[in-house]
């Protein structure tokens, strides 16, 4: 168990800033999970914290020690990584056992630790196969169990998961949170899937070409995203972006669209925030697709609509509905059902508007 | 537009049986969705149907005739994989008007044809641009545009989307779609993705090692899996199966003993003997006191997603998910009971095989 600090750390290859000044403290036991698109610098983190990248700049630290200059086998962590390297001429179960007997523990230890292990990634029926006759999702599973078997002071892993297939995912994800919580075990997780990050984290830190965007509990990246980047990138379907201008005189938000401009009166809730604009300002009015309320009959506030397509995944629907070339996505229960071309007028649950800078994208 | 039917559609590759008998059809302007995992058999249908495959048994009929003799290039199919290549040493403009070049067009309807099939596709501004200045997204829509410029009579895509990011992926489909109701083509689409199976289709085709699982509205799927295999394709999480016994008009869980009153549909249906019940995770309710027909059960691990939570549950040793609302409070380790939403529940076989009620 131990605590692990990111002091504004750097990493370069050649002229790109692959790490940029990220600072960041992992709690002892925590479940801290680096998501962000390809290329955003959330495996190359991941590797500087590992000790496989010298950072150009800042420092890793440990327990309060700095490990800039420990080789990786002195930091005493597990990594499993994307490209899981198995022992070709090993077992599934030699391969697991593998980091053990390299620390001299009897057997019967062994044995145990492994099955143990085996158990909860639910691979105990392969143990006596070769990788080579492993599936894709099968090796991973192996790699993870290696990495999971020892109970090292940090666990790192990068995309753990990624070649199982959705419902194994599923259950593997659950797995996972639940083996880390007993064992209480600091974790730094690497995932570009915000749906795993939402379901495994205790806290997410989103990134984003090389910039640390925001680190925050799931519900806190969720329902107060830092800026427009994570509010489009946490969240599915993704949080509707409507540009709009602050006027001040009415405390109102003007909606441009082709033929003409709406106005959307801002509710008493966001009077605070809106203090520091002034008029004129750019704005985007941010909502998530669950807090736009479907009407059939004119309301109050109520944006007329037509509407455009069903989405019915089963346990929900998925609804686009468009004012000209302004589109929303609302999300509902299954029971829903509109049919197309029909005039709808829809409206914003007022907790779950949000307002973000146009120019800057942050949040007000 | 076209009507496709597949009639007992039979294909080996040396020993293995690819496709076992497959038979459905695509109306008229109908969107229909091959579903199955890796190995299912749906590419070898499709590649069967654009005539890049020959069948070892059964037919393809297309329009009421049968087209097995006919050379891909007269099916007048636009066949769109998951590996697409643009010319990359051509302008947009000039990929789309590839297809054209050999045709009887003059040059003014190439142009109106092009201009027609890049309003719809919003690929205007890209016209002049190579395909390495393109962004995934846009590559894509160029392709599709490509095969859509010859107005075939049918669409083929496999697994168009699947080299995509998720935020496009979720764009790509909804756009995919609003173009296929606007441009009223039939189509067969490929995926091992439920999501754009269940978000995209007018029906979809369920098929496993070649064999025909189920065909449906997503709806009916989705409500009336045939059978466990089915149930745990479409749903994330999968429909919750339990192993039931069922005696005098109540279910008991195998591995405890805690039974519940049958849902009322069932009554007298179900011979005693044992079961799987299977219940959807937004179909399990967790009730914090005991009350008729709760179960008793542990909270095992909670996964918040600001609009729903989905909760691992362990039921006398049997992992059961919950799908709620956020503002259900549960702690792991809580003592919970938890509830069937008596109307959504389905019983199978032990073979796995839905009983219908």
């Amino acid at each position: 168990m131990a605590k692990v600090e990111l002091r504004n750390v750097v990493k370069r290859y050649g002229q790109t800033v692959a790490v940029d000044h990220v600072n960041l403290e992992i709690d002892d036991g925590e479940f801290l999970i680096l998501l962000g698109p390809s290329g955003c610098g959330k495996t190359t983190t991941l590797r500087s914290i590992a000790g496989l990248e010298a950072v150009d700049e800042g420092e890793i630290v440990i327990d309060d020690v700095v490990v800039n200059n420990k080789r990786p086998s002195d930091r005493d962590m597990a990594f499993c990584f994307q490209q899981y390297a198995l022992y070709p001429h090993l077992t599934a179960f030699e391969n697991i056992a593998f980091p053990l007997r390299t620390q001299q523990m009897n057997n019967q230890e062994i044995d145990s630790r492994v099955t143990e292990v085996g158990r909860l990634l639910q691979i105990e029926d392969i143990f006596k196969r070769k990788p080579s006759k492993l599936s894709a999702g099968d090796q991973q599973r192996v790699a993870l169990a290696r990495a999971m078997v020892r109970q090292p002071k940090v666990y790192l892993m990068d995309e753990p998961l990624s070649n199982l297939d959705a419902q194994l995912r599923v259950d593997m994800r659950a797995e996972l949170r639940r083996l880390q919580i007993t064992n209480q075990i600091t974790t730094v997780y690497v995932t570009h899937d915000q749906v795993e990050a939402m379901a495994m984290a205790d806290r997410i830190a989103i990134m984003n070409l090389g910039v640390l965007q925001q680190v925050g509990t799931p519900d806190e990246v969720y329902t107060y995203p830092a800026n427009l980047f994570v509010a489009n990138f946490i969240g599915s379907p993704s949080m509707n972006f409507i540009n709009c201008n602050f006027q001040a005189s009415t405390h109102s938000l003007q909606i441009p669209t082709n033929s003409e401009t709406l106005i959307f009166r801002l509710p008493d809730n966001i009077k605070q925030v809106s203090t520091g604009l002034h008029d004129g300002s750019e704005l985007v009015l941010g909502i998530r697709p669950e807090d736009i309320d479907i009407h059939t009959e004119p309301v109050e506030e109520g944006i007329e609509c037509s509407y455009i397509l069903l989405e019915a995944l089963g346990s929900e629907n998925i609804h686009h509905t468009g004012h000209g070339e302004l589109n929303m996505v609302v999300r509902t229960s299954p029971a829903d059902t509109y049919s197309e071309g029909q005039s709808l007028w829809v409206s914003f649950e007022h907790d779950g508007i949000r307002l973000f800078d146009r120019n800057s994208g942050m949040a007000i | 537009m076209a009507e496709i039917n597949i009639i007992s559609l039979v294909k080996r590759f040396g020993d293995i049986v690819a496709l076992n008998g497959i038979s459905f059809n695509v109306k008229h302007d109908e969107f229909v969705t091959m579903l199955g995992p890796t190995g299912a058999g749906k590419t070898t249908t499709l590649r069967c149907v654009a005539g890049l495959e020959k069948p070892d048994g059964g037919e393809v009929h297309l329009d009421g005739a049968n087209i097995n003799a006919l050379p891909p290039g007269q099916r007048n199919m636009a066949y769109v994989s998951q590996h697409y290549a643009l010319y990359p040493h051509m302008t947009v403009y000039r990929n789309l008007q590839f297809p054209l070049d050999k045709t009887a067009l003059t040059n003014d309807e190439k142009k109106a044809r092009i201009t027609e099939i890049a309003g719809i596709l919003h690929i205007e501004p890209l016209l002049q641009r190579y395909p390495s200045k393109l962004s995934g997204g846009e590559m894509q829509r160029v392709v599709i545009g490509r095969a859509m410029v010859r107005s075939p009579q049918l669409f083929l895509l496999d697994e168009p989307l699947s080299n995509l990011d998720a935020k496009l992926r979720e764009e790509l489909r909804f756009e995919l779609k609003r173009l296929q109701k606007e441009a009223g083509a039939t189509t067969l689409f490929v995926t091992h993705d439920q999501i754009e199976a269940m978000s995209m289709s007018d029906r979809v085709v369920v098929i496993n090692k070649g064999e025909l699982q189920q065909i449906g509205t997503p709806a009916e799927i989705y409500s009336y899996p045939a059978n466990t295999l089915v149930s745990s394709i479409v749903g994330t999480p999968a429909m919750n199966i339990v192993p039931v016994l069922v005696e005098n008009n109540q279910f008991s869980i195998l591995s405890n003993g805690h039974h519940a009153v049958l849902p009322s549909k069932y009554m007298n249906l179900l011979p005693a003997g044992k079961y799987q019940l299977g219940v959807r995770p937004e179909d399990v309710k967790i009730v914090l006191e005991t009350s008729a027909n709760a179960l008793p059960a542990e909270v095992l691990v909670i996964e918040a997603f600001g609009y729903e939570k989905l909760v691992d549950i362990d039921l006398a040793s049997l992992r059961v998910r919950a799908r709620v609302s956020p503002r259900i409070q549960v702690k792991v380790g809580e003592k919970i009971f938890i509830q069937f939403e008596e109307h959504k529940v389905r019983f199978f076989d032990v073979n796995g095989t839905l009983i219908r009620s």
